[in-house]
């Protein structure tokens, strides 16, 4: 199976984590889904599935890029009270969570951010997983198992973030 | 290093240099005391996986597993719960699946998720093995991953 790993400490600037935080990743490529664990020095607990929906390949190319007629800035002979489409990529994702807590609102955002760095970045340029699959990249979910201790404080939400897309990225070698 | 990686193709009880078309990938803790750390599996049957390209093949997740020992003295004879995260219309692939969880979580005192992948449509018949000896096989592959206690 076409899988990745990677193993990486978190930056010194985020307090709020144990110094010397491991980050542990391992993403294995399957046809239908892209399974990926986050371990928090080797810990995780919460499951999430993120899967595409709606009707996001309309005014979009099959990368998710917007084509030409559909984007918001307006023509100047336009109507004033003429209608332009607004994206809003955040509701191109349909998050369940498999085993979790259900109040945690925190999770599946941060779930839908790994799912449009897949959708836009990893998927269009891995080698060797997509070509032996038949299916449209645009449908590959996304089933993700992480630790809910690495954004339980909420101080430090967005640099941890910042860090475990880059470090996923770069596990990939992009 | 908390966690490591490994690949292991799986050999025929008979004759070690007959493969067979299972593939693990499992992450293990280096610590075999801590109980806080998952092992992962993810299991990929192959079928037709006689050369080295078709084990390169891409197959399909069917099965995700999870089961976890019950820490509470209380629940002694229920010693592992266990729950799908994705769950499979085919009940040979997920009870293989749980059961493989379940024993390996049991063993080792640990969570344990088990992820089931194959490229064919699997219903336990036509299958050059038996569920019986792909449990084993997992099994005692994990055991001579896991390092060795440290008293």
């Amino acid at each position: 199976m076409p899988h990745f790993t990677s193993t990486s400490t978190f930056p010194e600037e985020l307090i709020t984590l144990p110094e010397g935080s491991s980050l542990e990743v391992l993403a294995v490529h399957y046809t239908n889904y892209v399974l990926l664990q986050l371990r928090l020095n080797g810990e995780m607990d919460c499951t999430v599935e993120v899967s595409r929906r709606g009707l996001s390949s309309v005014g979009q190319d099959s990368l998710g890029n917007p084509i030409a007629g559909f984007s918001g800035a307006p023509d100047l002979e336009d109507d004033a009270d003429e209608q332009d489409f607004a994206r809003d990529n955040m509701a191109d994702y349909h998050v369940i969570t498999k085993l979790g807590d259900p109040n945690d609102t925190k999770t599946p955002v941060i779930a839908t951010q790994i799912a449009e760095l897949y959708q836009r970045v990893i998927l269009p340029n891995v080698p060797g997983s997509l070509k032996q699959s038949t299916e449209d990249p645009a449908s590959t979910s996304l089933i993700v198992t992480l630790s809910s201790k690495i954004w339980r404080d909420d101080t430090e939400d967005f640099q941890k973030l910042v860090y475990v897309l880059q470090t996923i990225k770069e596990m990939y070698h992009l | 290093m908390s966690v490591r990686t490994v690949i292991r193709d799986l050999k025929s009880d008979e004759d070690a240099s007959v493969s067979v078309p299972l593939q693990l990938v499992a992450t293990i803790p280096t610590d075999e005391a801590n109980t806080k750390i998952p092992i992962s599996i993810s299991v990929s049957y192959l079928n037709g996986g006689a050369t080295g390209a078709q084990r390169a093949g891409t197959a399909k997740l069917q099965s995700y597993h999870y089961a976890v020992p019950n820490r509470r003295a209380s629940h002694k004879k229920d010693n592992v719960a266990d729950m799908p995260l994705l769950d499979t219309n085919n009940d040979w692939v997920r009870d293989l699946t749980r059961k493989i969880a379940v024993s390996v979580a049991k063993r080792h005192g640990k969570p344990c998720y088990v992820a089931w992948a194959s490229n064919t449509e699997l219903n336990g018949n036509g299958l050059s093995m038996d569920q019986l000896f792909m449990l084993k096989s997992c099994i005692s592959a994990i055991d001579s991953m896991m390092p060795s206690p440290t008293n």
